[in-house]
């Protein structure tokens, strides 16, 4: 008999609050957390002046130089996040964090942006100014993973999971068959990202962002004929995922079943994605979860507001389902939280399954004729109860991944 | 250094209490107070625990890491390499202060 898996702890810190109840709210309202960014004015060629930046927070008093001097803000967030999504676990002072059966999957597109100016001057001068032993700590990809470890005095195995816009989910996914696998009892899974410029211009550079810089909350539009690209968003989610029995035995909340996971590439082209590899990677999802298409009864999908991206995954999803599966994008709300989406975004679908509530697609008005058709939730979202739900992401490079969640009865 | 280490929030280096090669005359109480106000600003330390015979360890609860950012601070404010096995020997922030008056010596001293 395979180990079940159960998400027992979800957190984050977001663009529209840092709770559940602040979050649906501010959903149920249609209200989008992109802004004009001033802040960015003073590059002169940067085309979107648009992002949707975390909502502030404050840190409890734990949070001091000791704790933090090995963290960059996405590290901070990450770990943030995570206390939170313990929290809710009711794990914080669980000996199990410390025992080595707890282990981390954790990613973002990078380290934090500001150790490499200090790098970046060190090659253009040769001044070693500013480099301090802290310095690559905080830059390094898997800065978010061992800061977690360390804050929390977590000695299972750690899975960076740093794949750009599929950092997230494959956290989750990897977190997943690391439990069913047997090799560990808890698994701390996520991913987050820091707001800085340069994710920002990469988009910019390849005309992939948004430029509707003077009506911030008209944009994204993910699958609308009117989008003009993506909005770059900031974040991080944990969730915890724990073996069922584990999870029973301690008396623990468990919000959903993880049923599949997915996981392939396209090995085609570095940024275009690909119809076929993605109906492939849904596919495999529910051959993992052993399901027919038909269970599925919402799809959350990646849906940055891209041209070819929302086409392709519209296609894809067309493929596997059928034109009658509710599909929505969270990311006309939260931008594109690149790093953090895959488990932001499987933390609030889960929460809409639990609702019995999908949010819509805000800023979809016309669908785009070239995209497939589906059954786009948009208005006021959508009421309904769902077994199974699908959240898709995918990241360049051509990586795709899959997860599939169960309504825990 | 310490918005460094403090969460990102900036790599803006402090220059308030730079000892300067202008300064060869500073005494020694000089140094004392602008090592107390690096180590209270860098450490984020209480100042009224910073005498010369505070243990940077036991007392002030600084590492090996905290040690070597240390090191790199007096690099800065002094402008003379530190050797490694200079600071082998140090103990208490009235070692880092002899280290430091040894370092603006040699900085006063005619090339």
């Amino acid at each position: 008999m395979p180990r079940r898996v159960v998400v027992t702890g979800m957190g984050g810190l977001t663009a529209l609050g840092h709770d559940w109840s602040a979050i649906a709210a501010r959903l149920r309202a249609r209200s989008s957390g992109v802004r004009h960014m001033t802040e960015w004015d003073a590059y002169a060629d940067l085309n979107t002046r648009l992002a949707a930046p975390v909502a502030s927070y404050k840190l409890p008093p734990h949070y001091n130089r000791k704790s933090m001097r090995s963290m960059g803000p996405v590290a901070v967030m990450s770990t943030r996040a995570t206390e939170l999504a313990l929290a809710d676990a009711c794990l914080l002072q669980n000996p199990v964090l410390k025992s080595g059966r707890t282990g981390i999957a954790y990613g973002a597109c990078s380290g934090s942006a500001e150790p490499v100016v200090v790098f970046g001057r060190m090659a253009s001068t040769g001044s070693l100014r500013g480099v301090t032993s802290n310095t690559y700590v905080q830059m390094m990809s898997h800065t978010g993973a061992v800061n977690i470890s360390l804050f929390f005095g977590i000695t299972g195995r750690i899975i960076p999971s740093s794949s750009a816009c599929t950092s997230g989910s494959q956290a989750i996914g990897f977190a997943y068959e690391t439990i069913r696998a047997g090799k560990q009892a808890v698994m701390i899974a996520g991913g987050a990202e820091e707001l800085s410029i340069g994710p920002t211009a990469v988009f910019d550079t390849l005309f992939a962002t948004s430029t509707r810089n003077d009506a911030p909350h008209t944009t994204p539009r993910p699958f609308d004929r009117d989008r003009d690209g993506l909005v770059v968003g900031e974040g991080a989610a944990t969730l915890i995922l724990e073996e069922l029995d584990h999870a029973r035995q301690r008396g623990a909340p468990i919000y959903a079943e993880v049923a599949g996971f997915g996981c392939n590439a396209d090995g085609a082209h570095i940024t275009q994605p690909q119809t076929e590899t993605m109906a492939v990677v849904m596919q495999l999802a529910l051959e993992d979860a052993g399901l027919a298409p038909q269970a599925i009864g919402y799809v959350n999908a990646h849906a940055a507001a891209t041209e070819r991206g929302d086409i392709a995954e519209s296609f894809a999803t067309q493929q596997v389902f059928g034109k009658r599966v509710p599909v929505s994008s969270l990311k006309s709300y939260f931008g594109h939280t690149l790093g953090a989406c895959g488990s932001l975004e499987a933390w609030l679908s889960i929460e809409m399954m639990r609702a019995n509530w999908f949010a819509p697609t805000i800023n979809l008005d016309n669908v785009d004729p070239r995209c497939a058709e589906l059954d786009y939730l948009t208005g006021e979202g959508r009421n309904f109860s769902a077994d199974y739900i699908m959240s898709n992401n995918f990241a360049f490079g051509g990586i795709n991944t899959s997860l599939i969640f169960r309504r825990w009865p | 250094m310490v918005a460094a280490l403090g969460g990102g929030a900036g790599l803006a280096h402090s220059a308030a209490f730079e000892f300067t090669s202008r300064e060869p005359s500073m005494d020694s109480q000089q140094v004392f107070q602008t090592l107390k106000n690096t180590l209270v600003e860098q450490f984020e330390l209480d100042p009224a625990k910073i005498t010369p015979q505070a243990r940077l360890q036991d007392d002030l609860d600084l590492d090996s890491i905290d040690a070597v950012d240390m090191i790199i601070k007096l690099q800065e404010i002094t402008g003379q390499k530190v050797r490694p096995e200079d600071f082998k020997e140090v103990r208490t922030v009235g070692d880092v202060q002899h280290i430091i008056e040894k370092l603006l010596a040699a900085q006063a001293a005619p090339a």
